[in-house]
């Protein structure tokens, strides 16, 4: 295999280190869309809620209404106010909002049969949207209305179960440059990954109101872990990250014209994967496993994808190289 | 076989609860965040493994780099200078004029990397002189680091610059690289000086040496100069060898000599030389025998004195000098790779040597390249591929340059994008980076924590200079947010207004509305008072903007004006049930004034609006307690009354004038 020789040295530095009060494992961190606002969950059953500032980070709320793990958290786009969703084991998913200072459950969604793995909010431009992803096989979809919350399922979207959920970009459909044009409505899209090995795109059909299966995308040899549908950079193109059971990490690339789905496999790992998340600009991702490593990945102008650095635990640093 | 554990850079993170479970997300513009995950199988019931107390840590990483100091900070707000003036005079200037416009934007990135050396240095003098304040030594070691990129950046920069930007006739490139051999390695003038100052200059230990060291950079008459303070500098050997040095031709541009007849003289001079060392004419002295031999271009001598000169790329021009004056580009590969060859058991290869070579080998994609290996930000990278490309953009032969440019100035500016006071600085490289700038420069602006209304206004003022519309929305959608969840209505209103958004407005002006009704307050009436055009964005703003004209009109006196307005602002239907109660008290007062104001079809309107409204108050159960609907059940027999009052007055009035 040839060389493959990083486009830009990324030099990282420790700028804080939190600690989080948890008496368990966390499952999920996310930083709030500003970045001012951090959400952990834990096994604890707990979402903890802390204020970032530069390097200092402060607890102004612990929730606990969950009576299992929680598994993940999501926050809304702040044009919504503060909101958080959260799903947990405990088959329900619950969204909090900030009220003055205090945060309050605003609604529960108990309408799954086993855990609820993965929520993910819509972009704003479809709405307050919430998808949610479940053990049971199924994906909700919760829209808030005026006074309540509506929702739909897609009923068996992964048989043995799904395992995450991400939305495709609010490009409106015909609009490649990204130039922010008010008016048009987009496609709602979103990407599932299942215990079935598979990755599917399903589409809200303006017509019936009914979602339908899009895509069916092949690749993995086990549980798909984790899909991440990458913020769209201004090109025509799509990609989709998937990473699985299998040790891999697959990348789709739909260039926008013909439609189909090409698959390329960033790597092979030494361990499961169980995470992958793109950076906002939609430049870099970033996959974690039980190799004990976090790497990140960039497309460098040959279209190939290289690894840009890895941070470990237990691993020598080597040296930097100096002109 | 995990082809990262080969190239990838790696830094540990010391806890030991990350232990095969380190989970990493990115977040913001570059930061990433580590946390030790557990991983969760779907069917398991998971027991719960809190024994011990254990705390469980978040690590938020940041990518640095000595582009983030203090120093580096002039050289980024004045390269975005150059290189925006750059694109400007380069799409002006007429084609001929291209080159002299590109040496100057050369020049001045090199003058700023040179201030940005100047002003580290002086740092790290500063610092030395205040050693008790404890700085610490990483400090200064960073700060020695910089001066050393910084002195390679220009030195690669202005060998660039030689090599493929400032290109004139053939005969000129070996004055160039003289000059800039002269200029990075500026020892001999230093020992020159401290050798003519000794008591007995002829007699310091250096006094040779700087002699030869400056007839190697080309600086005869300092060799000259050195030679004359020398006891025998009037006997014949010195005097002949002075002439030889007074009198090697250096070739002019605009001498008017052709390159031809320059290599003739050049080579009849060359000749003369020759003929005097081996005439004898120096053999009495072996150093004025080595200074001739070097005239002559004598290899073993040159590479006799390697030492006094550092670098293979010293050594090449030294060479060069004496042995090929009207070198030209092409043959820089061969020279160089001849000097490393030379140089072999002196030195090790380091990286600054591989772009140079890159660059002699006249590759401007492999120098790049190259630079991209060891710089761990994408400064220089990227405004060199700039000029490059604007190089040889009008020849129209590279290809590769292009995809490049843009690729290092998105990489360049998200990074400076991600960093809180630099973000306006990404900005302006992101209007030059095409459709993948846009999206980059969208979200950006749209990722700015916003801690003010001020900060808001520039983020907006920013977006709409280059229409994004969808942010400006997005920023004004979540700052109507904000306005709300602090009370401030008046604001809310404002910014919903702003971001066309009917749904949030609407929502806003009803709580003004209900707030009116408890207190009697108007929150934000200057405001509301100049809604203009934009009321209309939602039923209830316009009907609130229309109230406020009412409330003005009646303060003015202008009473018929007021009541026709409020009459079809209530059979309009714009006005929401709850308020009715509200509009029939503002009734009251116009209903008895002395002159009728209301007329008769206007009294049966409101009377009928008085009739739904105590049916409905009948039938539905009250709860709202609100001020204005108590008084207005006080008042209600009041209003009936006066109502009845008003109507036979207009009628009489109406026939009356009629007549």
């Amino acid at each position: 295999m040839e060389s493959q020789r990083h486009d830009c040295l990324v030099k990282v530095s420790v700028i804080s280190n939190v600690e989080t009060g948890h008496d368990d494992m966390i499952h999920d961190a996310q930083m709030d869309f500003f970045g001012t606002r951090l959400a952990t969950c834990s096994s604890d059953r707990s979402v903890k809620i802390f204020e970032v500032k530069g390097s200092t980070h402060t607890l102004v709320a612990n929730l606990r209404e969950h009576e299992g793990p929680v598994w993940q958290v999501a926050w809304a786009h702040p044009m919504f106010g503060n909101i958080l969703a959260s799903c947990s084991y405990d088959r329900k998913v619950i969204i909090w909002q900030e009220d003055g200072h205090k945060w309050k459950k605003i609604h529960e969604h108990a309408n799954h049969d086993s855990s609820v793995n993965s929520v993910c909010w819509a972009p704003h431009e479809h709405g307050l949207v919430l998808a949610c992803a479940s053990a049971d096989g199924s994906v909700s979809i919760l829209t808030s209305t005026a006074h309540t919350w509506e929702f739909k399922k897609i009923t068996n979207a992964h048989s043995i179960g799904c395992n995450s959920v991400s939305w495709a970009p609010a490009v409106a459909s015909g609009s490649a440059d990204g130039s922010g044009r008010v008016g048009a409505t987009p496609v709602q899209r979103i990407v599932t990954g299942g215990c079935d090995t598979y990755v599917k795109i399903w589409r809200l059909d303006g017509a019936s109101g009914d979602w339908v299966e899009e895509s069916k995308m092949e690749g993995h040899s086990d549980w798909v872990r984790d899909v991440a549908w990458a913020p769209s950079i201004g090109l025509p193109r799509s990609i989709i990250a998937s990473c699985s059971q299998d040790r891999r990490v697959i990348i789709w690339v739909n260039d926008g014209v013909t439609g189909v789905w090409q698959p390329r496999e960033l790597n092979t790992f030494d361990d499961v994967i169980w995470h992958v998340s793109w950076s906002v600009t939609g430049n870099i991702l970033a996959v974690s496993g039980g190799d004990n490593k976090v790497s990140l990945w960039k497309e460098n102008l040959d279209g190939q994808w290289v690894c840009l650095s890895d941070s470990a635990k237990g691993q020598a640093a080597s040296e930097q190289r100096t002109l | 076989m995990d082809p990262s554990n080969d190239t990838a850079q790696t830094w540990t993170i010391p806890d030991s609860m990350m232990n095969g479970r380190m989970c990493g997300k990115t977040f913001s513009l570059g930061s990433i965040m580590l946390f030790p995950q557990q991983e969760h199988t779907n069917y398991t019931d998971m027991a719960s493994e809190s024994g011990a107390q254990r705390t469980v840590k978040m690590y938020q990483l940041e990518p640095s780099s000595w582009l983030w100091g203090r120093q580096a900070r002039k050289l980024i707000n004045e390269s975005v200078g150059t290189f925006l003036s750059l694109q400007t005079a380069i799409t002006e200037a007429e084609p001929d004029r291209h080159n002299a416009v590109l040496v100057k934007k050369c020049r001045e990135y090199r003058s700023i990397i040179q201030a940005c050396q100047q002003d580290t240095k002086n740092l790290q003098q500063a610092n030395e002189n205040e050693k008790q304040n404890g700085k610490e030594p990483s400090t200064q070691e960073d700060l020695i680091i910089l001066q050393d990129i910084l002195y390679k950046m220009e030195l690669i920069l202005s060998l660039v610059e030689l090599l493929f930007i400032d290109t004139m006739s053939d005969g000129h490139l070996l004055n160039q690289l003289v000059k800039w051999i002269q200029l990075h390695f500026p020892q001999h003038e230093r020992k020159k000086g401290v050798v003519l100052e000794s008591d007995r200059p002829h007699l310091h230990p250096d006094y040779w040496n700087t002699v030869y060291g400056s007839v190697l950079q080309g600086k005869l008459d300092d060799a000259r100069l050195i030679l004359s303070n020398h006891p025998s500098a009037d006997t014949d050997p010195f005097l002949s060898i002075d002439e030889l040095l007074r009198k090697m031709p250096f070739f002019q541009v605009y001498g008017g000599v052709s390159v031809g007849d320059f290599e003739a003289r050049w080579q009849h001079w060359q000749s003369e030389c020759e003929r005097r060392l081996e005439e004898g004419h120096f053999a009495s002295s072996h150093n004025l025998q080595a200074i001739c031999k070097i005239l002559c271009g004598d290899l073993e001598t040159i590479s006799k004195l390697m030492n006094l000169m550092d670098t293979w790329y010293h050594l090449m021009v030294s060479t060069l000098l004496f042995t090929k004056p009207t070198v030209k580009l092409f043959h820089l590969s061969n020279a160089s790779q001849d000097a490393i060859l030379r140089m072999q058991d002196q030195q090790v290869i380091t990286a600054l040597d591989h772009v140079l070579l890159a660059a002699m080998e006249a590759d401007m994609y492999q120098v790049i390249k190259e630079c991209q290996q060891v710089m761990d930000n994408p400064w220089f990278t990227t405004h060199l591929t700039d000029l490059l490309y604007h190089t040889v953009q009008h020849k129209g032969k590279h290809q590769v340059l292009p995809p490049l440019r843009e690729y290092l100035l998105l990489d360049y500016a998200e990074m400076l994008a991600g960093h809180s006071s630099l973000w306006q600085v990404a900005l302006l490289y992101l209007d030059h980076c095409g459709p993948r700038g846009m999206a980059m420069a969208q979200e950006a602006l749209q990722r700015l924590p916003i801690t003010s209304d001020s900060c808001a206004q520039k983020i907006i003022q920013m977006a709409s200079e280059r229409e994004f519309e969808g942010v400006v929305v997005s920023v004004c959608r979540v700052m109507g947010r904000r306005a709300l969840s602090q009370g401030r209505l008046g604001a809310a209103i404002w910014w919903g207004m702003r971001s066309k958004d009917a749904a949030f407005t609407s929502h806003v002006a009803h709580q003004i509305l209900h707030k009116y009704m408890s207190d009697g307050h108007f929150e934000s009436s200057t405001l509301l008072d100049h809604l203009g055009p934009a009321m209309l964005l939602s039923d209830t703003l316009t009907f609130l903007g229309k109230y406020r004209e009412f409330h003005v009109m009646y303060q003015e006196g202008r009473y018929e004006e007021a009541a026709a307005l409020l009459v079809s602002l209530i059979s309009s239907k714009l006005a929401p049930e709850y308020f009715w109660p509200v509009l029939l008290l503002d009734a009251l007062p116009l209903l008895k004034a002395k002159e009728p104001v209301i007329s008769s079809e206007q009294t049966y309107e409101l009377m009928y609006i008085l009739d739904t409204l105590t049916n409905t108050t009948r039938d539905k159960d009250q709860t709202k307690n609100e001020a204005a609907h108590v008084s207005f059940l006080d008042k209600e027999k009041e209003i009936r009354v006066a109502l009845t009052h008003n109507l036979a007055q207009a009628i009489i009035h109406e026939g009356t004038v009629e007549n």
